[in-house]
């Protein structure tokens, strides 16, 4: 019914026209986008919080990290939100099988940054670097050390499960839409899972620099 | 159709320009600069989610509602993140 409705005046019943029906949708997305960087910020107060208190513990775990592929990670959500961007503007253009290969496209390099960070996740397994009773690092300062690995496991895993989400949110656009006949019905989807997403990035630029780079240098 | 080639040839440029801080900040936190070590790399990631943020998410584009957001937003975060860490490093 709702579906029915919305198809032909391309909006639903309970609101006044399309243009208010995208203004709540957007600005519903910004208000969890909002509550989204509350939440990080919290998870990255801690972790600043921890680091101060052993700096070198910190930085001797961080090094463990690969800078290489950490960045080269960076660069692969960095393309994601370009081909996202790039999807988002072809919903003005009405340009269907363009905008589904360019989501498809997007959720494919979420899950390339998936991939290499599993695979990151293995090699710490095998070093024996995941907190717990398995965890082995030769060093006295092997709890502070175990400390840093269990906000990188945190603040890594909360957002790679954000990742999964997203990755989900946008094949199924990317299916849908290149075979829906009403496109303008799908643009406040794909322009709010487009703002998901580049958060989900700039969260990833913040979490790089912090978890791969300080106490790099000593 | 032109408004179209404009739109992607910006985000390219943005783009560019995202790849190329990664690169920078990647480099430069290998090389000792002391405390402002932290400093380059919290000011290089902001640099780039504020180009993230304007270029790919067209922050500006939106109404006037979502700057109560922000700000609600911003308030909070403050008291959560500066606040906690300005009394960290001032014991």
């Amino acid at each position: 019914m709702m579906r029915a409705a919305a198809r032909k005046d391309e909006h639903a019943h309970h609101f006044v026209n399309a243009e208010q029906q995208r203004d709540a949708a957007t600005l519903g997305m910004w208000v969890f986008l909002a509550s989204e960087v509350m939440f990080f910020g919290g998870l990255f107060t801690a972790f600043v919080f921890y680091r101060e208190a052993h700096p070198s513990a910190f930085a001797e775990a961080s090094r463990k990290l690969n800078v290489i592929i950490g960045s080269m990670n960076t660069a692969v959500l960095l393309t994601s939100s370009l081909t996202m961007a790039i999807a988002v503007g072809c919903a003005g253009h009405g340009d269907r099988l363009r905008m589904a290969r360019y989501l498809t496209m997007t959720a494919l390099l979420g899950c390339v940054f998936l991939a290499v960070k599993s695979y990151e996740y293995a090699d710490k397994f095998h070093e024996h670097l995941v907190p717990g009773p398995e965890f082995a690092f030769d060093s006295p300062r092997a709890p502070e050390v175990q400390m840093f690995f269990v906000f990188y496991f945190v603040m890594t895993g909360v957002h790679a499960l954000h990742l999964v989400i997203g990755i989900c949110v946008l094949g199924i656009l990317g299916w849908r839409v290149r075979y829906t006949k009403h496109l303008t019905a799908w643009r406040n989807s794909i322009e709010t899972a487009g703002l998901y997403w580049h958060l989900i990035d700039i969260i990833w630029i913040f979490l790089f620099p912090f978890l791969y780079l300080l106490g790099r240098h000593r | 159709m032109i408004q179209d080639r404009e739109g992607i040839r910006n985000y390219l440029l943005v783009y560019g320009a995202l790849l190329v801080l990664t690169i920078f900040t990647t480099v430069i936190s290998f090389v000792d600069l002391g405390a402002s070590n932290t400093a380059v790399a919290i000011l290089i990631a902001a640099l780039k989610a504020g180009l993230v943020a304007l270029f790919f998410m067209h922050i500006t584009r939106y109404d006037r509602a979502l700057s109560v957001i922000l700000i609600a937003c911003g308030l909070v975060s403050f008291a959560l993140v500066v606040l906690t860490i300005a009394d960290l490093f001032t014991r």
